[in-house]
């Protein structure tokens, strides 16, 4: 296999690379390795030649202790997530049942939401004066804790397992589970001996990335942990409440090492061999002969999860129509009139952000993608490896990365030479926003392009300059359009993530730049629910809007095709 | 085991893939259902085995009503165009999974798997990835794997699209054999009329979800009852004759000097162990073939005058 690999790369490699390209080549090297590669060593050198108040031991076993915390509540949520994940991504793709189509549209609702919002459902619920917790209950005690943390991650983190192994189960080839039950086979024996061994590559990077956000996640712990915190939390409060760099750089050394050796796994599970079709009908296969205490069993798992979906959105709604929770139940709008007193800048920021970062991300993905589809040298392996990195770097630590390396002169190389030099410092501009995230999300880019043109004809480039195209040419008239679709996913995703994040920026924001979303984290710290309930909903209204528009220009666009080419009204049905 | 299928019906995405649908299959015998893609022979496959849902009709085997029947109590086996090989599976647990899965003793499994080894001249690869194998070899697997659960009912679908031609006519004289020893009833989808008359006791021609005509081989390609037919079966020569136009297959257009008509000849292809011509005639063109061995004297010219005799009264079939 390997080697008809190879050969065909000597065949259909037609144009030897030009000074031009390579040199480009190498820019775009260095461009990335510097920003998305050395941040992370960065933090390992600060930390590493450190001058803080403390002895060094001193700040390895603070570290090793919120280490500690970080993977009692991880290494479980991964656990119990990845199964409820699993267990929605079956019971919504194989069994057919009347609600299930909303089901599905409900669990892509997190994407639409900064991932800590969920616990302005929590205090509305278990908090001093939650409707649970004081008025159910009578109870005055704060239920901050652990358990708060664990049970709120298992709830945002199954929703984000649920949107990638589900991806899995849709594009898995069904046709050796039909085999299977022609062969006589009962649907448990065959999701036991096909189904399940045929998704493990999917159920295995889909609980590689739950780990990873619940390890990176500070905002949950910060919110609603109380006493409990984790090595992300921590290192937050060590910068923004101790003003410690040197030991936050130490503890995020120690963060990174689960992370990598979390992220490394993932890669080699994503080289795991995978049974995807080409052409699978959405709902080709249907568990018909389940034993109904299965069927009913897991529906109803689903639906108990879906109401924890619906509690956990619902009550944003609530709390941001309602005057003072826990106090004043009437009805009101004073807090959106609250949030637009507070000027809108915050949300013009965000949008600014996301949508700048939205294309400059993705295209510099896609175009790293498509120089190392081309290259396919050691240098395009390293490329793609450096690309994909800081998606393993929790954002706060990436955050304190830029932090630790562009503060100094000279885009950080001050620190070291030309130390009287001009003084050219990112950090402080409203510019290392937009650079941070562009490299925190190129790897979206990157993986889009990279698997659309694994698939693509490689003789379709050929083609074109065997019809007399130039290299040129040929890039603008055919691979630019074949990679349009990668685009559009990478666009929306990143969008998407860029208007939701906290982690990466929060360090780096300025007071004229703050975005909603660092809005919202400091309303809800200082517990004013309504006003943070009516931000997150007004972001999420906005987000929608967003991308409403953009998909009906697109779908307009096609119309526009269609009618041009005057095939519209015709319903082209392949048989 | 019979197989009777009653006014089936099935309709998917609003396009009706089968219209009407009755057919019976008896005990033991290999059935074709034949027909161009998208003509729902596919589908009605699919249907026997249970993998589709009966929307409308009844489904018999033997008396038995299994129309709502899930696939696993229906006793049958498939064999796939993809041969659905589980790829984390050894060649030898790909052929015990369904014995395992109706709970078969351990030994009772190693026998009847090397047994069908055996059978499928496969012996002493049970313990490969069916990766290793090349496609003959995987269908080989594949067709024990479905044999070896002794199914009342074998169903193919395209089983031999994937592999080449020399494969294909050695593998389907191969499953015709099995079959036969076995006197499993089966019913074996395809789309190349060759293949179904050289292994089929009778054939299903099927177009637009319709059933078009059932026969034997023989009767479908010399006495196909519609235009459709006589067209899927193979090259249909229509000649202008008194009382209406009839059919001639190509090997029933027998050149020779002093044949009573007279064509020109547009071109020639040598097939190897025939040739094939194509003759201007009555302002249109007739096929015809011919054995080409060395001492052939009628010489015939591209652009030259050809004389043939047209052998017996042809095929009557409606106007299409």
């Amino acid at each position: 296999m390997d080697q008809t690999r190879r050969k065909q790369i000597n065949l259909f490699k037609i144009e030897e690379s030009t000074p031009m390209s390579t040199l480009f080549y190498h820019f775009l090297l260095i461009i990335t390795l510097y920003g998305a590669f050395v941040p992370i060593v960065s933090v390992i050198f600060y930390g590493l030649g450190h001058d803080g108040n403390q002895p060094f031991t001193y700040y390895l076993v603070h570290a090793l202790e919120y280490l500690g915390h970080s993977l009692r509540l991880s290494l479980p949520v991964t656990l119990v997530a990845t199964i409820i994940a699993t267990i929605l991504s079956l019971t919504l793709w194989r069994i057919d049942f009347r609600g299930r189509k909303f089901s599905r549209m409900m669990a892509l609702a997190p994407l639409l939401n900064p991932p800590f919002v969920g616990s302005i459902s929590f205090i509305m619920l278990f908090g001093k004066r939650g409707l649970i917790s004081h008025e159910l209950l009578g109870l005055t005690v704060s239920p901050f804790g652990y358990w708060g943390v664990f049970v709120m991650q298992i709830i945002g983190l199954s929703t984000l397992g649920y949107l990638f192994i589900s991806n899995g189960v849709r594009q898995m080839q069904t046709i050796y589970e039909e085999a299977a039950r022609t062969s006589g086979a009962s649907e448990l024996y065959i999701l036991k001996t096909v189904t399940l061994p045929l998704l493990k590559p999917e159920i295995l990077a889909g609980s590689l990335l739950i780990f990873l956000t619940s390890m990176a996640d500070f905002g949950t712990p910060l919110i609603i942990g109380g006493p409990f915190q984790t090595l992300s939390s921590d290192l937050y409060i060590q910068i923004t409440g101790l003003y410690d760099m040197t030991g936050a750089s130490i503890s995020g050394m120690i963060l990174l090492i689960p992370c990598l050796l979390a992220f490394v796994a993932q890669q080699k599970v994503m080289k795991m061999r995978r049974y995807f079709g080409k052409d699978i009908q959405h709902n080709a296969l249907i568990y018909s002969s389940l034993h109904p205490i299965v069927r009913y069993g897991v529906i109803f798992f689903c639906f108990i999860f879906q109401g924890i979906l619906i509690l956990k959105y619902g009550f944003i709604v609530i709390g941001a129509f309602t005057r003072n929770w826990g106090h004043d139940y009437s009805l009101t709008l004073q807090h959106f009139v609250a949030v637009s007193n507070r000027e809108w800048t915050p949300f013009l920021n965000s949008l600014k952000l996301a949508l700048g970062v939205g294309v400059m991300s993705s295209l510099m993905g896609i175009l790293l993608a498509y120089i190392i589809h081309n290259r396919r040298d050691h240098r395009g392996q390293l490329l793609e490896m450096i690309g994909t990195l800081p998606a393993a770097v929790p954002g706060i630590l990436f955050g304190i990365g830029y932090l630790v390396t562009f503060k100094y002169p000279l885009f950080g190389i001050g620190r070291f030479y030309f130390e009287g030099g001009p003084n050219m410092v990112l950090l402080g501009t409203g510019l290392i926003i937009y650079v941070i995230c562009i490299f925190r999300y190129l790897n979206v880019g990157l993986r889009a392009g990279l698997s659309l043109l694994a698939h693509q004809d490689p003789n379709v480039e050929s083609a074109a300059y065997t019809l007399g195209a130039s290299r040129l040419r040929t890039i603008r008239t055919v691979s630019l359009p074949l990679l349009q679709p990668a685009f559009r996913i990478a666009f929306v995703k990143n969008f998407t993530s860029t208007m939701t994040t906290l982690g990466a920026i929060i360090f780096l924001l300025l007071p004229k730049n703050k975005v909603a979303v660092q809005q919202i984290f400091q309303i809800i710290t200082s517990s004013e629910i309504g006003v943070a309930a009516a931000m997150s909903l007004s972001l999420s209204f906005l987000m929608g809007l967003v991308l409403l528009f953009l998909f009906s220009l697109l779908a307009w666009r096609n119309y526009y095709k269609q009618l041009r080419r005057g095939t519209h009204g015709h319903n082209l049905q392949k048989y | 085991m019979d197989i009777t299928c009653k006014n089936i019906n099935y309709s998917y995405e609003g396009v009706q893939a089968i219209k009407d649908l009755s057919l019976e299959i008896q005990s033991g015998e290999l059935v074709a259902l034949l027909g161009p893609s998208g003509c729902g022979k596919t589908t009605l496959l699919r249907i026997i085995a249970g993998l589709l849902p009966m929307q409308e009709g009844y489904l018999y085997y033997g008396d038995q009503d299994i129309s709502k029947w899930p696939p696993q109590k229906r006793n049958t086996a498939m064999v796939f165009q993809s041969y659905a090989l589980f790829p984390h599976l050894s060649v030898g647990e790909n052929i015990a999974y369904g014995l395992k899965a109706k709970g078969y003793k351990k030994d009772e499994i190693g026998s009847l798997v090397a047994s069908y080894l055996e059978k499928v001249e496969l012996k002493g690869l049970g313990h490969r990835m069916v990766q290793e194998l090349s496609g003959g070899q995987q269908q080989r697997v594949a067709l024990a794997r479905s044999m070896v659960l002794k199914p009342d009912v074998l169903l193919f679908d395209e089983p031999l699209s994937n592999l080449d031609e020399k494969l294909r006519v050695q593998m389907r004289r191969e499953i015709r054999r099995l079959q036969k020893e076995s006197g499993i009833t089966s019913v074996y989808v395809t789309h190349d009329q060759e293949e179904a008359m050289a292994i089929a006791d009778r054939i299903v021609v099927m177009h637009e979800g319709y059933i078009q005509q059932i026969g034997r081989p023989k009767e479908v390609y010399h006495e196909p009852v519609n235009g459709f037919v006589s067209n899927f079966m193979g090259v249909s020569n229509i000649i202008r004759a008194q009382g209406g136009n009839k059919v001639y297959r190509p090997e029933s257009i027998q050149l020779s000097p002093k044949g009573a008509h007279r064509g020109r000849v547009n071109w020639v292809e040598h097939l190897g162990s025939i040739e094939q011509i194509g003759i201007s005639y009555q302002n249109s063109e007739v096929i015809a073939h011919r054995f080409s061995h060395r001492l052939e004297t009628y010489k015939i010219e591209l652009g030259g005058f050809v004389q043939f005799d047209l052998l017996g009264d042809g095929i009557q079939v409606g106007v299409d």
